[in-house]
């Protein structure tokens, strides 16, 4: 730690070791002691004047409360943006999906042979009789 | 009675759900993400007071302050679902919307608000004091007001939020140089606006 680098910690963040950078603070504060007192007056009196600004701005707990409701009230109204599909998400959903699927094959291909068992009865009596009448057509 | 006998009223294994309250920042905001506004409610109340003091030290106007604070929890909202930690703070991520809403507004106050000194008079057994005291905090606020955002922000956030300088370059998407930068030169400029009044013997700074 150097008398430079000290006074640049002390132009920044003041003169309240509390504010310094925590790897820097045990060098910087040997160094300090070292030194006279009047190193870190400039940094002190500008603290002293940003604190007694420090107070007023303190919100008051009705006021707090008045504001959470309202923030709160806000979001009831509010729709919230759908995210993209995180990864791990995907992993969880094709299995479903896959399972959805080959359920809705299932049931569209008994559907299928429902209907067509139907047809195909019918009309193999309907194909019997039409052969038949061809067969005597054609040869007789 | 051999039911009663059979039945145990100490505590059992079993595990009790956790409090919202005691929730990390970062567990609520994934059940904020699906909607849930007990979740959201614990993080407003965790992070409200904090986030209207910062914006109260960037604009000097509380109705402003407020909004923007409300403005920011509005965004934390719609954009929970897309929420992803990738290793940084909510806090980080909050303050970071907080500051830039607050850059963003641009507009600077033409006076700050501490300044009524008058209105205290003689209302505390040291009125005087108290109110030269006011006074002075006026004239600081005033050149605190005068400062461009970002070094105000700097400020506010090291300063008074007693926030790491790590994670004020973090929300400002900065380098830590940048940071120490942004302090420095505000600084410095509030202590060339304020020497006259209450002078600075020029020791310690570089």
């Amino acid at each position: 730690m150097t008398l430079t680098r000290l006074q640049e910690i002390l132009a920044a963040y003041g003169a309240d070791p509390v504010r310094w950078p925590t790897a820097e603070r045990d060098a910087a504060l040997a160094v300090l002691r070292r030194l006279p007192v009047s190193v870190a007056s400039d940094a002190e009196t500008l603290d002293r004047l940003l604190d007694l600004t420090g107070e007023r701005t303190l919100p008051s707990l009705g006021t707090d409360t008045l504001l959470a409701a309202r923030i709160r009230t806000r979001a009831l109204k509010t729709a919230q943006i759908a995210a993209p599909m995180p990864r791990g998400t995907t992993a969880r959903f094709w299995p479903q999906a896959t399972a959805l699927a080959a359920a809705l094959l299932v049931g569209i291909m008994i559907g299928i042979s429902d209907l067509a068992g139907s047809y195909f009865s019918d009309s193999a009596d309907l194909s019997s009789d039409f052969l038949d009448v061809t067969y005597w057509e054609t040869w007789s | 009675m051999a039911v009663m006998a059979d039945v145990d009223f100490r505590p059992g294994p079993r595990r009790e759900p956790r409090a919202m309250d005691d929730l990390p920042d970062e567990q609520l905001m994934q059940s904020v993400g699906q909607g849930n506004h007990q979740a959201y409610a614990v993080l407003v109340t965790r992070h409200m007071a904090r986030a209207v003091h910062f914006a109260e030290r960037m604009t000097y106007r509380r109705m402003e302050a407020e909004e923007l604070v409300q403005e920011a929890f509005l965004r934390v909202w719609v954009h929970a679902p897309g929420w992803k930690p990738d290793g940084a703070l909510f806090r980080t991520w909050f303050m970071r919307i907080l500051t830039n809403l607050c850059i963003d507004l641009k507009r600077r106050p033409t006076m700050a608000p501490l300044g009524d000194a008058d209105e205290l008079q003689d209302q505390t057994p040291n009125a005087e004091m108290e109110t030269e005291r006011r006074k002075d905090a006026a004239v600081v606020a005033a050149a605190l007001a005068e400062l461009p955002p970002r070094q105000r922000a700097a400020l506010a956030l090291c300063y008074w939020q007693e926030t790491s300088a790590l994670e004020a370059a973090d929300i400002l998407k900065v380098s830590i140089g940048a940071i120490e930068s942004l302090l420095v030169r505000g600084r410095r400029t509030l202590r060339e606006k304020l020497a006259p009044k209450f002078g600075f013997d020029g020791k310690g700074m570089p």
